[in-house]
Order: structure tokens, then sequence, then C-alpha cells
């Protein structure tokens, strides 16, 4: 075994938390490695020094004021939406792809194509392609509008 | 009732159990807070703001980890969201008088002052720690977490968390070293 493993161990042999064959290499390494000696040492000084620390403590009434304040601000957990979304998940995702392909399948699906010829031979087509029918007439009304500007020019 | 029972039971609006809940882990809790505040009127305040959270959040919990793997998660976010919020505040924040719990009642004053200056040092120490060592050592050494534990409550990985335990206990020990002005007071403190 070698030191940098050995180091990250030492907390763990101090506690007494080691499986014994590991606490045993652990300890033979030690026994000759004074690097490692020493760092179980300050390990230890440190260890002592939270050992000893001391907290101010609780009132005897603090449960009773969380379970107040708990009562005061809601009457119930929030519910997880994640959770209750999951129940009706498969049921949204099955009904939004059927309203998707209604969209594109039904009688709502147009290509327009308007092929528009200027005084050159050249040809501009331009397909619009829109799939709601709101969106499709104001497709028509700006070919309308582009029918006008061309025959405005000639 | 066992745990489990009893976390279903609050799920299902039964409020009473939460309270059992909230006596099983509140001085656990309130040490954490304590490690950030350094303050136990601050610290109490946020114990109760850690068990509101997870009584509105109990839904959440659907026992993928250990429910006190959970509770330690939700309390060391709120802990670092409260850190973050009173960051001015804390720069000059000193251990107060209040009431110490000390183990052994018959100290003196002498005694008693020493304690409170190596838990002054301690705490300061602490809080000069980068969150990365800072988080591991306070579960490790308040909460009695193991590295598995404190992997699962950090996300971490078990290897990463024995690192951060052994750098940030090197480096608290730098820190203590010059906050005791130099090994004299060190030496004195140990």
């Amino acid at each position: 075994m070698d030191c940098s493993f050995i180091k990250l161990y030492l907390e763990l042999l101090d506690r007494g938390q080691l499986n014994k064959e590991l606490e045993e290499g652990i300890k033979s390494h030690i026994d000759y490695c004074k690097e490692c000696s020493q760092e179980l040492e300050e390990i230890r000084e440190i260890n002592n020094l939270f050992n000893e620390i001391q907290l101010p403590s609780l009132p005897m009434d603090f449960t009773s004021r969380v379970m107040g304040r708990i009562r005061e601000d809601s009457t119930s957990p929030e519910k997880n939406i994640w959770q209750e979304f999951s129940k009706w998940g498969v049921s949204f995702v099955a009904a939004g792809l059927i309203m998707f392909l209604l969209n594109f399948v039904s009688f709502d699906f147009n290509i327009v194509t308007l092929t528009i010829t200027e005084k050159n031979p050249d040809i501009i087509n331009k397909v619009f392609e829109y799939a709601p029918s709101n969106i499709l007439n104001r497709g028509f009304e700006q070919i309308e509008e582009i029918i006008e500007n061309i025959g405005d020019r000639r | 009732m066992d745990l489990e029972e009893r976390i279903h039971s609050i799920q299902r609006g039964d409020i009473s159990q939460f309270e059992w809940i909230v006596e099983e882990y509140k001085n656990k809790i309130f040490s954490l807070a304590y490690g950030y505040t350094k303050d136990s009127y601050l610290a109490q305040d946020l114990t109760q703001d850690i068990f509101v959270r997870l009584y509105k959040n109990i839904n959440s919990f659907q026992g993928q980890s250990s429910f006190s793997t959970w509770l330690y998660r939700v309390a060391k976010n709120q802990c670092i969201d409260w850190t973050r919020r009173n960051k001015k505040r804390m720069e000059n924040t000193f251990l107060e008088e209040g009431q110490w719990d000390f183990k052994d009642l018959d100290i003196g004053p002498e005694e008693r002052a020493i304690r409170k200056e190596k838990n002054q040092l301690l705490y300061e120490a602490l809080e000069s720690l980068p969150e990365k060592y800072r988080t591991p050592l306070m579960l490790f050494h308040f909460q009695n977490l193991s590295y598995g534990e404190i992997a699962e409550v950090l996300d971490l990985p078990s290897k990463t968390v024995a690192t951060h335990l052994y750098r940030g206990k090197k480096l608290l020990r730098e820190k203590l070293i010059s906050k005791g002005r130099g090994d004299m007071l060190w030496t004195a403190l140990l």
C-alpha cells in the first residue's frame, strides 16, 4: 500500500470503521512510515477538537414551534407536480401525438405553390407551406399583395 | 410504526407524524445549521426553515435514497443558500455568548473560557474553508455520517469524499494554526 492511499483511510482508522484486513494493513504501514504516522497524529489532534466542540442547546418548545409554523404556513404538503405528471404523462404524450398528426394529415394540410413570372424568362418558385388554416389565409393575403405589386410594376 | 410508514402517513396528510420527524432530527439539523450561522438564534430560525421546507416537499421523497440522506441533502442545500444570502453579515459574526451546553457542568470560568476560545477558532476556521471541504467535514463530524452516506448526500463518489475530507482537514489545521497566531496558542489549545 502506498502513502497516498493510506492517507485517505486514516480518518476511518481513527474512528475504528475499517474492516479488519484493511485496518491491519494500514497499521503495519504506519509502524514503519513516519510520514503517515505524523498524518494520523495531526488528524487525531483535529478530531479531539471536534469532539470537544460544544453547541448551544435548542429551546424545549422547539418542536412545537416548528409544528405551529407548519400549521400556520400550509395545511398540506405541496403536491409533487412531476409525480402527478408522471401518472398522466403517457396520456398527455399520446394526446399530443394524435393532435400533431391530425394537424398535418387532415384537411388543414395544404401546399401552395406560387409561380411568378417576371419580364425575364427566369422563374421564381416560392413554396409556402402552412398547416393551420388561419396562417394559410394570411399566406394567401400575402400572395395576393405580391401579385398586385407585380401588376403595378408592369 | 417504522419510519417508512410514518413518511407515507405524512404524505397522506397526517401532520402529527411529522412531529416525530422533527423530534428525531432537530438536534442534528441544528448542529449543521449552527456550523453555518455561528449563532444559536439564527441557527434555530434556519432549522425551522429547513423543517418547513422538508414538510412542504415531503411528497418529492420517493424512497430512492434513505430518508436521512434526503433530509441532509435538503438541509445542506438550505444552509448553503442561507450562507450565500447572508455573506456580508457572516463577515462580522462572532460566536455569541448564549447558553452553552457544556457536557461537564462542573467546569470553572477559566476552563469555560478556553473551551469557548476553541469553539470560536474551530468555527471560524471551518467558515474560511472552501465549500467543497467544509460541508463534508461538518457532515462527518457533526452528523457522524459515513463516507458512503456523505457521498450520497453530496452526490459524489466515496473516494472524492475521502479526498475532500483529507484535504479539508489539512487546510483546517493550517487555518487553525494561522488563526491561533502561531504554534504556541495552537499547542495550548490541544
